[in-house]
């Protein structure tokens, strides 16, 4: 075989390896998820607070990005999706602004959540400082 | 629209035992220490707005059905605070289980043009008040997989919605 087909041949496998892990790293984010541009501002420290907004969601995955946060203050912030039922995703975890979107899992691991409406928890705990406050801003895709 | 004036009773009731229950908690706040924020309400506060659900709003539930009366379990969580209007937002969802399940349950109730009052209840979803301040579905999914179906006489969307949705309405029952 010509060494330019080998060449050929070599770069067409590892373009495959290259597009198969990019869909592995990319979060999984349902085909017909809506965007949802979260912002909070005064969230306190060391309280874990959920709002009343219902978000609809159509059977699939769903994925949260931590866009801005005044300070994580050495902690993580936190934030979860309670659905309609009463039950929650596992919590996400940013120790810092930049670290990537990540995909939500159910509370029994799956990264398919169910359909219904869905209300937002967030919390960040900082030691010795319960009256101070952040704001943070988001994007949810659900 | 009959929602309408519902609201204006349903915001003044809210407005009166939210006020009641803030003045009631001065400078309240969690185990942690840490203060309650501006437009929230501890989980014992939260819980004394839901023992009241019937008079937050105005929502008719079908003919023998109750109001909840099971705590919701995420009122239990310690160093939890819950927006305002919370307990509103679960009446509403609790009232559209209620009347998807009626819908199901009576289907062959419809009259000749698909109308019923199960049917009307569950298209007045998102006709709310609350819901035009609380439930956001901007891409309409919720009408596409639940209510467009329904109208076109496809009870798949409401049994599927129900089945994923309504925990906590039939914990209730």
């Amino acid at each position: 075989m010509p060494h330019s087909k080998v060449k050929d041949r070599l770069g067409k496998i590892l373009a495959a390896f290259a597009i198969a892990g990019a869909l592995i790293a990319a979060p999984a984010v349902a085909a017909n998820a809506t965007t949802h541009n979260l912002r909070v501002d005064n969230e306190h420290y060391n309280v874990k607070q959920t709002y009343n907004t219902a978000r609809y969601h159509g059977v699939g995955p769903a994925s949260f990005v931590l866009l801005s946060h005044s300070n994580v203050c050495g902690s993580a912030f936190q934030i979860s999706l309670m659905h309609t039922s009463g039950d929650s995703t596992k919590k996400l975890e940013w120790f810092a602004r930049g670290e990537g979107v990540q995909s939500f899992r159910w509370h029994t691991g799956s990264l398919t959540l169910p359909s219904g409406s869905y209300r937002v928890t967030a919390q960040n705990n900082c030691a010795g400082m319960p009256d101070i406050t952040y704001d943070w801003t988001g994007r949810l895709e659900l | 629209m009959k929602n309408k004036t519902k609201a204006v009773w349903g915001v003044a009731l809210v407005a009166g035992l939210t006020v009641g229950a803030i003045s009631g908690a001065n400078a309240a706040q969690v185990s942690s220490g840490a203060q309650i924020p501006e437009g929230f309400l501890s989980a014992d506060e939260t819980i004394t707005v839901f023992n009241d659900i019937d008079q937050i709003t105005d929502l008719t539930l079908p003919e023998g059905i109750g109001w909840p009366t099971v705590v919701p379990k995420e009122l239990n969580e310690k160093d939890t605070v819950f927006e305002i209007g919370y307990i509103e937002t679960t009446a509403h969802l609790y009232w559209l289980c209620a009347w998807e399940s009626a819908l199901v349950a009576a289907p062959a109730a419809r009259g000749a043009e698909g109308e019923s009052e199960e049917l009307a209840a569950v298209a007045d979803f998102t006709e709310t008040e609350w819901a035009a301040e609380s439930f956001e579905d901007p891409e309409g999914a919720w009408t596409e997989d639940v209510l467009e179906p329904a109208l076109a006489g496809d009870l798949s969307g409401v049994e599927q919605d129900f089945a994923s949705s309504c925990g906590y309405y039939e914990l209730n029952q």
